[in-house]
């Protein structure tokens, strides 16, 4: 406790430990993002610094009054697409038997019930030092000190245990909510093990699972009282180091993000100063994480190592003086900053906009989307459900212009395609723990990690920068060497490959006949029917006839003109499916169609 | 050490041969494994092989045509039969003609650069373009079903493990090029597709010209060429691709107008000229050979669909033999152009023919064994390998063009005589063994022969008893042809051997008179020679 960590020593720390590439010197991205994009903003038109808005490339003119358009697969694809890590084809069956609102209505409808927890999945490589046995829950296992081995190892295991959730989401937005939360109040699982306070080491993961709890807990919830829980949650408190935060020794590090990341932002709008920021340390004194090494681990408010004094803000807060009042002064804090409440409705639209829709907010969409959707997030008492309600019901969300403009993050990358293709991420013991923690780690770890976004790995408190970086935001996600990676990680999943853990294989490779056979039989038969439908589920946007009838005659057809090849192929699988000829027949021009389409640059987008 | 854990670490070794010239051995290197230096030499074979794939099923009869069995021919299909002084006369070839429309073709076989192995199938042969694709592409049975393709198991053979740890030094570029937007599956290796697509001949210009068709305008059309030139410029054989594409060429041909498959061929050729090594190139016929009906014009019979698409083919063949004769690499390249089946003897009646067996394959270049000297009491024409098929004198509609060869004979040729592969290799990839044609010049491999001592030793020299004893320099368990020639040059010997271990002994029947004699063993397409004396 002795060592104070600053913010910017903390920054170093944390980037240096991961190798993100966080230098966009990469020369292809150099030449080939959107480097025009200078200067955009996306605050009011009032503040006149930083003018040099780039509209979008065709003016999008939507608003967020009720879509009343069609409600077809392609309405209901793009709203699965946006919340939620790719889609199954029951999920495209539910929405599309019902209307937009009720379609909208399921996916905002969130089960909050607890998840089944992380479990000991390592015991067999690295044995539990509190003797948990292997497959036991371990949220509620305090561990002895010494034990940083099986600590990290559980926090292995919740990363694991966490994208195993998100893989395996349900319709509604739950897990890409939570993930949501997590990039833009993120803690580092490394940087909270590694903190230098009190049984980091040997006790942290139950920390981290009790701050991705909070989220999961109520992803749709009031995002005040989700910043007040948060500004107390433990893994926060070593994450930014208002742990460290005395009276004698103030560190400013959490008091500064809380304004500037988490509710009012550095959009010009938001004027606070650096003399608030100092104000604002010194409300935030006394806060400690106590008996973390117990069961019952908590936030108290000491009252010895609090700044008593006044605590006089500047006139954006309206000169608010907060004066001693103990542990209230928190909620006094955050009262003062949701006083700004269009500055911080406005910031956290934005956010979501960048997250759901695109991120490119040109003074247009500022005043029609953002503007009218903060106010509704500040008459709704700061609850995010109507604020997602009246975003996905829009004539702006479905707008054409809106569709196919959002490069695929990896998670929706990796995790969409292993939905939306059915690969076998489950294994076949539901027993063998470490085998299944073993393939989430697999696919969050080596492939999403080679991707550079990895679930309890965040670059820095800002998050990853695709979701707030100017000029380029979701560019980032691409450059020479994840390029490769996303098509290589797409072409494997085609050719196969076995993941073996414990003593169990698993098999990841797309059936492509089960795949298609998802759709009407007589959509399979037809290889017409048969690419429009895989362009319609794997692309966001049709392609033109010529290249669509293109792809048919190469792939479906091997190069024939007649589509009855294709079918008659296909009628004698059916035929007699255990037929080892007929059934490759078929596979092999399957595969080449579903590799063609998804080795398409289209297929990054959605 | 095996050869294919040798070539796994090729890249870490001396690279004791040019690629296309006198072996430059290092004289540190004359102490390595003699084998090792032969895997090598095989690794940069440098040759390079063209498909050119008529898709549909090209009808043989209407290609190359049977002039010794016109009676019966035209008892078969007489409506769509040309008249037969219409047909090309082949030089030295009473019994074949070729089609009007290919008389490039018919010059470039006058001059001894095209080859015709006649009857080409496989026992059993099916007649659905699906499977007879994918057994013309896998090298399966007919009652066989493989997950691979032929080539992909090659490159497999050649280049393991790839793509893991490729391009690196030893092979840089692709190891397959395909002009379409979708990979073949003949190139499908073990695990992974073994080849590069370009997706068509104008989108690979564009890849090289870094320009790509035009996104629309909105903002999904700014990300989609934001990531399209991120794809295209990352890919890891794009400089190497780009770079052979740009690599002036002093004297070009000129290809025909409106010809896809010539505008795919003039890519291949530019790349070929710029050095790429890539061994494998797959181009596709752009017009179906699939002619149920209307194959020919009802009033001009030379005429019609099936002429258009044999014209396509000659003109650009002929422009692209041209152009790598002008650019000095005619000998590298050998071309062949397949279809997944012939057609009926028989024709229908719709001015077309149905789906039937044995075809003609064509092979084109400056490498084949064609001329005087190829002509054998088995080949006795030269350009042709095999028999004018056999047409009965009234076809029924089940009579079909009988298999003189098996295709995988062909697969075996190419494997070992121009892919230098071994056969030990080739068998691994066929599964089993089928004997070569004499498709190739051998006398092109001259260029790389060693006269020294580190393959092999004779003993005792001078040679006692008519018995010759060959010591190897290390365990072989493989195949070599064993020549033995005067000093004049006469062939005196001529036989293969399966060597087991180091050693081989043998006996010429007629014995050796006493004299100087040259021994020649060819080994992986690579020769080696010594002096013997017979006492």
């Amino acid at each position: 406790m002795s060592t104070i960590i600053n913010r910017r020593n903390l920054f170093n720390l944390i980037l240096s430990k991961l190798k993100v590439n966080q230098d966009h010197t990469d020369p292809l991205f150099a030449k080939y993002s959107r480097k025009t994009f200078t200067g955009r903003r996306y605050q009011s038109t009032k503040i006149t610094k930083n003018l040099g808005f780039t509209d979008r490339v065709v003016p999008v003119s939507s608003s967020l009054t009720p879509y009343s358009g069609n409600w077809g697969k392609p309405q209901v694809l793009h709203l699965l697409r946006r919340t939620g890590y790719g889609f199954k084809k029951a999920d495209v069956d539910t929405l599309l038997a019902t209307n937009m609102t009720n379609a909208v209505g399921t996916v905002l409808n969130i089960n909050t019930s607890a998840p089944t927890p992380p479990v000991n999945s390592y015991n067999n490589y690295s044995p539990d030092e509190s003797n948990l046995p292997y497959g036991a829950d371990w949220t509620n296992d305090p561990l002895p000190t010494g034990t940083n081995t099986t600590n990290s190892r559980r926090i292995d295991s919740l990363e694991q245990w966490n994208f195993g959730l998100a893989a395996n989401q349900n319709i509604t937005i739950k897990e890409k909510m939570t993930w949501f939360w997590y990039h833009f109040i993120p803690v580092d699982f490394e940087t909270v093990r590694s903190a230098p306070f009190p049984y980091a080491g040997s006790n942290s993961c139950r920390i981290l699972y009790s701050y991705m709890k909070m989220f999961r807990d109520n992803p749709l919830g009031n995002y005040k009282t989700l910043i007040r829980k948060m500004a107390t949650q433990p893994a926060m408190m070593y994450y930014l180091n208002n742990q460290a935060n005395s009276k004698t020794s103030p560190d400013e590090n959490f008091a500064r993000e809380i304004m500037e990341l988490f509710t009012l932002g550095k959009d010009p709008m938001s004027q606070y100063t650096e003399a608030d920021v100092v104000q604002a340390a010194k409300v935030l004194t006394g806060w400690r994480v106590v008996n973390l090494n117990t069961a019952t681990p908590s936030t108290n408010f000491d009252s010895t190592v609090h700044d008593t004094s006044n605590k006089q803000f500047s006139s954006f807060f309206n000169n608010t003086l907060i004066s001693n009042a103990g542990a209230s002064e928190l909620d006094a804090l955050i009262d003062m900053i949701f006083s700004k409440s269009q500055v911080v409705s406005e910031y956290i639209c934005r956010r979501l906009y960048r997250y759901f829709i695109y991120y490119d907010i040109d003074a247009t969409i500022e005043s029609n989307i953002i503007k009218p959707l903060a106010q509704t997030f500040v008459a709704n008492n700061w609850e995010i459900a109507p604020v997602l309600n009246q975003l996905f019901k829009s004539q702006h969300f479905y707008d054409m212009a809106n569709r196919g403009v959002y490069i695929k993050s990896p998670f929706d990358l990796v995790i969409g395609s292993l939905r939306t293709f059915n690969l076998n991420y489950t294994v076949a013991d539901a027993t063998n723990f470490e085998a299944q923690y073993r393939v989430w780690n697999y696919f969050n770890d080596t492939i999403c990690g080679g991707l550079e976004q990895t679930m309890g790995k965040i670059p820095n408190v800002s998050g990853w920068v695709a979701f707030y970086q100017n000029p380029s935001f979701h560019e980032y996600w691409i450059n020479s060497s994840t390029t490769q990676k996303r098509f290589d990680f797409l072409n494997r999943i085609f050719n196969g490959y076995n993941l073996t853990y414990n003593g169990l294989t698993t098999r990841i490779e797309v059936d492509l006949i089960a795949f298609i056979q998802q759709f009407d039989p007589a959509i399979c038969a037809n290889p017409d029917l048969l690419v429009a439908e895989c362009i319609q589920f794997l692309l966001p946007i049709d392609l033109s006839s010529t290249q669509k009838d293109q792809i048919k005659i190469q792939s479906l057809l091997s190069n024939q003109t007649t589509n009855d090849y294709w079918t008659s192929a296909w009628s004698l699988y059916l035929s007699d499916t255990s037929n080892t000829t007929n059934k490759n027949s078929v596979k092999t021009r399957l595969k080449s169609l579903l590799v063609t389409l998804t080795q398409l640059a289209e297929y990054q987008l959605m | 050490m095996k050869r294919r854990s040798f070539i796994k670490t090729s890249a870490l070794a001396t690279i004791p041969l040019a690629l296309n010239g006198i072996p430059v051995l290092a004289s540190s290197s004359l102490d390595s494994n003699s084998l090792d230096i032969l895997a090598n030499a095989a690794v940069n074979c440098g040759k390079i092989l063209v498909i050119i794939q008529m898709n549909g099923g090209n009808d043989g009869l209407n290609t190359v045509f049977p002039l010794d069995k016109w009676t019966n021919l035209n008892n078969a299909r007489s409506n769509i039969l040309m008249n037969q002084s219409a047909v090309l006369p082949l030089m030295n070839n009473s019994t074949t003609g070729i089609h009007p429309a290919m008389s490039e073709m018919k010059n470039l076989h006058d001059s001894g650069k095209l080859m015709i192995v006649q009857g080409v199938s496989y026992p059993n042969p099916s007649y659905s373009h699906f499977r007879a694709t994918d057994i013309w592409f896998t090298a399966s049975n007919s009652n066989q079903t493989l997950d691979s393709g032929w080539i992909g198991r090659s490159l497999d053979q050649l280049y393991p493990n790839f793509p893991t740890g490729y391009p690196n030094s030893a092979m840089p570029d692709p190891l397959a090029i395909q002009i379409g937007s979708t990979l073949p599956f003949s190139l499908q290796g073990p695990n992974i597709n073994m080849g590069y697509n370009a997706p068509d001949p104008n989108a690979l210009l564009n890849v090289i010209n870094q320009i790509t068709d035009p996104a629309p305008n909105s903002d999904y059309g700014t990300e989609l060429t934001f990531l399209r030139l991120m794809k295209d410029q990352s890919n890891v054989y794009r400089a190497a691709i780009q770079k052979a594409y740009n690599t002036a060429q002093s004297q070009a041909a000129s290809y025909p107008s409106a010809n896809k498959l010539g505008d795919q061929l003039k890519i291949v050729a530019k790349l070929i000229n710029g050095g790429l090594q890539t061994p494998i190139y797959i181009v596709n016929h752009p017009n179906t050979s699939d002619l149920h009906s209307g194959q020919v014009d009802a009033a001009d019979k030379t005429k019609g669909a099936h002429a258009t698409n044999l014209s396509i083919l000659s003109q650009a063949i002929q422009a692209f033999q041209q152009d790598l004769e002008l650019m000095g690499k005619a000998d590298l390249v050998t071309g062949m152009t397949f279809s997944e089946f012939g057609r009926r003897i028989k024709s229908n009646g719709s001015l077309g023919t149905d789906h039937g067996a044995g075809a003609p394959v064509i092979f084109f270049g400056a490498a084949l064994n064609t001329g005087s000297s190829s002509v054998t009491p088995e080949n006795p024409v030269s350009g042709m390998i095999g028999k004018s098929p056999n047409i009965p004198l009234n076809a029924t509609v089940s009579d079909q063009i009988a298999m003189q060869f098996d295709f995988r004979q062909i697969y075996s040729s190419i494997m070992q005589d121009w892919l230098c592969m071994s056969e030990a290799q080739t068998t691994a990839v066929l599964g089993g063994t089928f004997t070569k044609l004499a498709i190739f010049k051998t006398a092109t491999l001259d260029t790389v022969s060693f006269e020294n001592d580190h393959f092999f030793v004779v003993y005792p020299n001078p040679i006692t008893d008519n018995t010759i004893n060959i010591n190897f320099k290390d365990v072989l368990n493989d195949y070599v042809n064993v020549h033995i020639f005067t000093i004049q040059g006469t062939k005196v010997f001529t036989r293969s051997f399966r060597v087991n271990g180091n050693t081989l002994q043998f006996a010429p029947e007629t014995a050796m008179a006493p004299g100087i004699y040259i021994i020649e063993l060819v080994y992986n397409n690579y020769k080696f020679h010594t002096k013997v004396i017979v006492s």
